[in-house]
């Protein structure tokens, strides 16, 4: 279990998949736990709430998940936000395109939950344990594919 | 040593729901076939439930519905992409596999 509270902001909007992104970052004792459905949304939610990671589907309602990314790392306030792109897109030009946009990983749908939730907690601590909360860019921990 | 397995159980029977309520919105979309075939909402709605489906399933244990909802997600792309026709083997085609994940879920 972390120690430290670590804000999360899940933007999905598939009610089935927000719900096991709540369950499995709780059973890591990751939160609080933030979420949006409408793409629109993503960029002031993540203003607002000042999340330490952003888990971000690709095809929202409302603006799509690559515009999203680029817009969060164009702005000096969000800039800093590790994102991980979680999409069930599985093209390999896809990950790239989101990686060369930002992304700090990408996982595809369907997943692992035990081990999407160990990664993320992994994830967490790593960040943390090398830069102050909030600022500074972790290291990518994967280069993409599924887990 | 075992290997800890996240105990999911808390959450399928919510899941289970929230699937049964997908496939009577694809059944309904299936049903309104000319909208299918000319591109409306129903088509839209059919690929981004099965994408869904595909996503969610085998995240949840459900591996056979990740392989149903991947298979009618990939017939709502050649569809748009006219790789296909929206004739009635497709409809039939589609209709079937609905069924397919209802069993799932019964």
């Amino acid at each position: 279990m972390l120690t430290a509270a670590y804000r999360v902001l899940v933007c999905e909007d598939d009610p089935a998949m927000v719900r096991i992104f709540q369950f499995l970052l709780q059973k890591q004792g990751i939160g609080p736990v933030f979420t949006v459905s409408d793409g629109a949304k993503v960029i002031a939610t993540a203003k607002r709430e000042k999340p330490q990671l952003i888990l971000l589907d690709l095809m929202l309602p409302g603006k799509d998940g690559l515009t999203i990314l680029k817009e969060l790392k164009a702005s000096d306030a969000t800039s800093a936000i590790p994102v991980i792109v979680i999409s069930g897109i599985e093209s390999k030009n896809q990950v790239s395109v989101a990686i060369d946009a930002g992304a700090a990983d990408y996982v595809t749908k369907p997943f692992d939950s035990m081990e999407l939730g160990a990664r993320l907690r992994e994830f967490l601590v790593s960040l943390y344990s090398t830069s102050p909360a909030g600022s500074g860019t972790p290291p990518p921990i994967v280069s993409g594919g599924s887990l | 040593m075992t290997e800890p397995v996240l105990d999911l159980s808390e959450i399928v029977g919510l899941y289970k729901e929230d699937a049964r309520r997908s496939i009577e919105l694809m059944r309904a979309a299936a049903h309104s076939w000319d909208d299918v075939r000319q591109g409306g909402a129903a088509r839209i709605q059919l690929r981004k439930l099965a994408h869904q489906l595909r996503g969610s399933g085998r995240t949840y244990g459900f591996r056979s519905v990740t392989r149903i909802g991947k298979a009618l997600e990939h017939m709502m792309i050649k569809l748009q992409a006219k790789r296909v026709q929206p004739d009635e083997r497709l409809q039939k085609c589609v209709t079937r596999l609905i069924e397919r994940l209802a069993i799932t879920f019964r």
